[in-house]
């Protein structure tokens, strides 16, 4: 009899922990909230809007400079206080996963690189802010592999989905191959560096810092093309996004969060960045010097430059260039309007303070 | 946390296996070891793919390093993906065919072709999800990945539900209280094992190696990443999957363990046999003081004859005793001999109806005074040697009333016999409301020459011969006692299907 309340128990459990595990719990107190910084004059205090609601949103990030440079920023100098937003940051791998798990709802906001915008011209994310123009994709030979054309039935390690995939596709095509032309492994962006350091590929396609990593610690390694390579035919951007019901609903908060980082940006685009790689050293647990190497990575905007951008055309431009040349890959079907998943406006009224 | 779980799984499935090398703990094996590809493969993914908090990290890998280990594996995600297909479509396969071994269902054991067909629709989705087959299916059109997202997971859950009925009806159709206990213990544990894989199955493998372009997981939000990440949730996830995993385990352990017990208890017995030459010594002991007995009669009724008018009341008196001495001694020899010699057994088909109405006729000569309840089963048959079958009855029949006598029960004393059909025996039930035996008592009372009675006509041989009757019919003899209550003696024949 025991045994069998004991059964009826666990089953109830079990029923009520799937249930637990599934659900999205927005409400929550944070679980690995960002200490914010007191807000720094009385004068940005009576900036901010007194009849704004205080609000937490759980963000996306990946581990690098690019993803957190703004973010962190933000946070520290107290910006997202000014907008009374409070964070908790969650860790993922890449751009894919993050829009996955903003479908669940678990994530409202988060950080994507190059390849995971093909998902939003498909309309499965929005956009609402540009971060930075990226030049952190890489394609990365072997020993011995010192042109894209020495790839030529040779084992290349790739992430699918992402602006891994993106830098290779667009590589082998300037080269005059295409995927088949190689033997493709597709593989997530940690292997991929245990792939290449083990000599088990003979080439990857990554991001930074993985692919400074990769420079640095393999010897005979070459970059073969990096997103300067194509600079005369596309542009490699970096982007914040939401979910376009989310994005719909919430389009205040968007404004605000963007204000936020646009500050950010402002703070650290051209300045601090010393201060700014010791930000992103301690959440991503390594040592500053490599995060410090990441910053030249990519065309660091300011808030004011993408607004402006927003405004007269140019960020348009950036977008619609991006996404020529997915379609032109075949890496989406359709030519949906740029405006139709990049919130253009949002970057304006956000670049207004 | 479900690292080590998972290492658990393993460590415990591949001991149960080698502790009993049967079809079942095959399966159990089996179901161990997909449930473990299946968690290995998702955790791999989730340190992976990122997407959980500082404090959940640490919940699952306890560091930083061991998190960053699993995150460099060197692994494509097309084997991670097969990984987690293979235990993902294994898992409900090796249920069924579990449960199906178990089931006592008519046309489940006569056809075996049905635990073969098991296998069609488990190995047609791991041909599908191969991660080339399943690129190239899905490479140009993405809606095939949601028909084989929706054609696994139907299969799956029917082959759940199906082996979930299975458990259920067989546990329902058991009487016997000792095969009942036996039998939930492994229920809890089959439980506890789907209840940690039930938690994933969910969620397709096709998205590991097919992620971004993966449609089905979008639209269903099925994706192993769409779990909210807050510590609370793990913990309960965790919590949840270790408490079931050591119960399950526990279970698994407890139902090996009965049958090792089972067969460390032939060894003892074994053992016991061997201290048989002390019994003999015993026996050879008791017989000297017999005949001492007797020759002191002798002495007696010599001196009486001396005597110039014999008491003829008196030597009357001396020669019943000797014939009682040498009718006890007669019976002592008899029951010995009969537990030692190597008498062949003869099993044909008999009808139970006739071994109980034999047994009951001898038993009413010794106690023709006593009703015995009995419920039989119509048409059974076993296959047994009807003299020793009866003769054993006769002797546990004997006992429940000797229990009803000693407990001083009189009107309200019952002694029952009952026979029928259950799962792959025939049982033969032998019940009083006695005194009951205590566990130190219930382990003893098979040996030979034991016995807790303290009469000059019980010399413990009994129980003992009944086993040997017993396992000579290719069955086995149980029982269940309470202190107070009585004792339920269980005789399982093979049940005949003639």
């Amino acid at each position: 009899m025991r045994k069998k309340v004991l059964s009826l128990f666990m089953a109830a459990v079990m029923v009520v922990g799937m249930f637990a595990g599934c659900g999205a719990k927005k409400d929550e107190p944070a679980a690995n909230n960002t200490p914010q910084t007191e807000v720094k004059t009385e004068t940005e205090k009576q900036d901010a809007e007194p009849d704004v609601e205080p609000i937490t949103l759980n963000v996306a990030y990946m581990p690098n400079y690019g993803s957190l440079w703004a973010i962190e920023n933000a946070i520290a100098q107290g910006y997202l206080d000014e907008e009374k937003i409070s964070v908790n940051l969650v860790e993922f791998q890449d751009g894919p996963t993050i829009i996955a798990a903003m479908e669940s709802g678990s994530i409202d906001v988060g950080y994507i690189g190059q390849g995971a915008h093909k998902l939003c011209i498909n309309g499965q994310a929005t956009i609402f802010a540009l971060s930075h123009i990226s030049n952190g994709d890489a394609l990365i030979g072997g020993p011995g592999i010192t042109s894209v054309e020495d790839l030529a039935g040779k084992k290349v390690a790739y992430s699918s989905g992402s602006s891994s995939e993106d830098i290779l596709v667009k590589s082998l095509d300037k080269a005059g191959m295409t995927m088949d032309d190689i033997e493709a492994v597709d593989m997530d962006a940690s292997a991929i560096v245990t792939a290449m350091l083990s000599n088990g590929v003979d080439a990857c396609a990554t991001w930074s810092p993985n692919s400074l990593k990769i420079l640095e610690e393999l010897d005979g390694a070459t970059k073969l093309t990096d997103n300067m390579t194509f600079a005369d035919q596309t542009v490699s951007l970096a982007s914040w996004i939401a979910m376009p019901k989310y994005a719909e609903e919430n389009r205040d908060v968007l404004v605000r969060f963007t204000r936020a980082l646009f500050k950010a940006m402002d703070y650290a685009a051209t300045e601090h960045q010393e201060d700014t790689a010791k930000l992103v050293a301690a959440q991503t647990a390594n040592d500053e010097a490599t995060v410090y190497e990441q910053r030249g990575d990519a065309e660091w905007l300011t808030g004011k430059q993408v607004s402006a951008g927003a405004a007269d055309g140019t960020v348009e431009g950036y977008y619609e260039l991006q996404k020529q040349a997915f379609i032109a890959n075949g890496a989406v079907e359709g030519n949906p309007s740029v405006s139709d998943y990049v919130l253009l406006d949002v970057m304006i009224e956000a670049g207004q303070y | 946390m479900l690292i080590i779980l998972t290492v658990g799984l393993v460590i415990a499935s591949i001991w149960i296996f080698c502790e009993k090398r049967t079809r079942e703990s095959m399966f159990l094996l089996g179901l161990c070891l997909s449930l473990m590809l299946e968690i290995c493969g998702v955790m791999i993914f989730i340190a992976k793919k990122g997407g959980i908090s500082t404090e959940v990290m640490y919940f699952f890998f306890f560091s930083n390093g061991i998190k960053a280990k699993i995150q460099y594996m060197l692994i494509t995600l097309n084997q991670l993906g097969y990984i987690v297909a293979l235990g993902r479509t294994l898992y409900p396969l090796f249920l069924v065919e579990l449960a199906m071994s178990y089931s006592m269902i008519h046309v489940i054991r006569k056809n075996t072709w049905i635990s073969k067909l098991a296998v069609v629709l488990p190995a047609i989705t791991l041909v599908l999800y191969f991660p080339k087959i399943y690129r190239t299916l899905t490479l140009k059109n993405y809606a095939v990945s949601g028909i084989l997202g929706i054609f696994s997971i139907s299969w799956m859950t029917l082959y759940l539900l199906f082996a979930a009925f299975l458990l259920i009806h067989e546990y329902r159709q058991i009487t016997m209280r000792f095969c009942r206990r036996q039998f939930s213990q492994i229920m809890v544990c089959l439980m506890a094992l789907s209840g940690i894989y039930v938690l994933h199955y969910q969620q397709d493998p096709g998205q590991v190696y097919h992620f971004s372009n993966y449609s089905f997981v979008w639209q269903n939000k099925s994706g192993y990443m769409q779990i909210d990440p807050s510590l609370f949730s793990y913990i309960m996830l965790v919590a949840i999957s270790v408490i079931c995993s050591v119960l399950g385990f526990y279970s698994l352990f407890r139902y090996t363990q009965g049958h090792f017990e089972d067969d460390k208890e032939n060894v003892v017995m074994e053992r016991k046999f061997d201290t048989a030459k002390v019994g003999a010594s015993v026996f050879v002991h008791s017989m000297k003081n017999q005949l001492l007995s007797s020759k002191v009669l002798y002495k007696r009724i010599g001196q009486l004859y001396e005597q110039p008018n014999p008491d003829t009341e008196k030597l009357k008196e001396y020669i019943d005793t000797l014939e009682n001495l040498n009718n006890t001694m007669l019976t002592r020899m008899e029951e010995l001999y009969r537990c030692v010699k190597s008498n062949a057994i003869y099993l044909v088909p008999n009808d139970i109806e006739e071994i109980v109405t034999d047994t009951l006729e001898r038993f009413s000569k010794k106690f023709p005074e006593v009703t015995v309840r009995v419920e039989i089963e119509k048409n059974v048959k076993v296959l047994s040697d009807k003299t020793h079958l009866c003769e054993a009855l006769y002797n546990l029949l004997v006992n429940a009333e000797e229990a009803i006598i000693e407990a001083d029960k009189k009107e309200a004393g019952q002694v029952a016999l009952i026979c029928h059909n259950e799962r792959l025996y025939t049982v033969i039930e032998v019940r009083d409301n006695g005194n009951g035996m205590n566990k130190h008592q219930l382990k003893q009372i098979f040996e030979p020459f034991y016995s807790s009675k303290n009469s000059n006509s019980n010399w413990g041989m009994g129980l003992y011969y009944v086993r040997e009757i017993v396992k000579s019919h290719l069955g086995s003899l149980r029982v269940e006692s309470k202190i107070g209550k009585g004792s339920h003696f269980f005789i399982l024949l093979p049940k005949y299907e003639g």
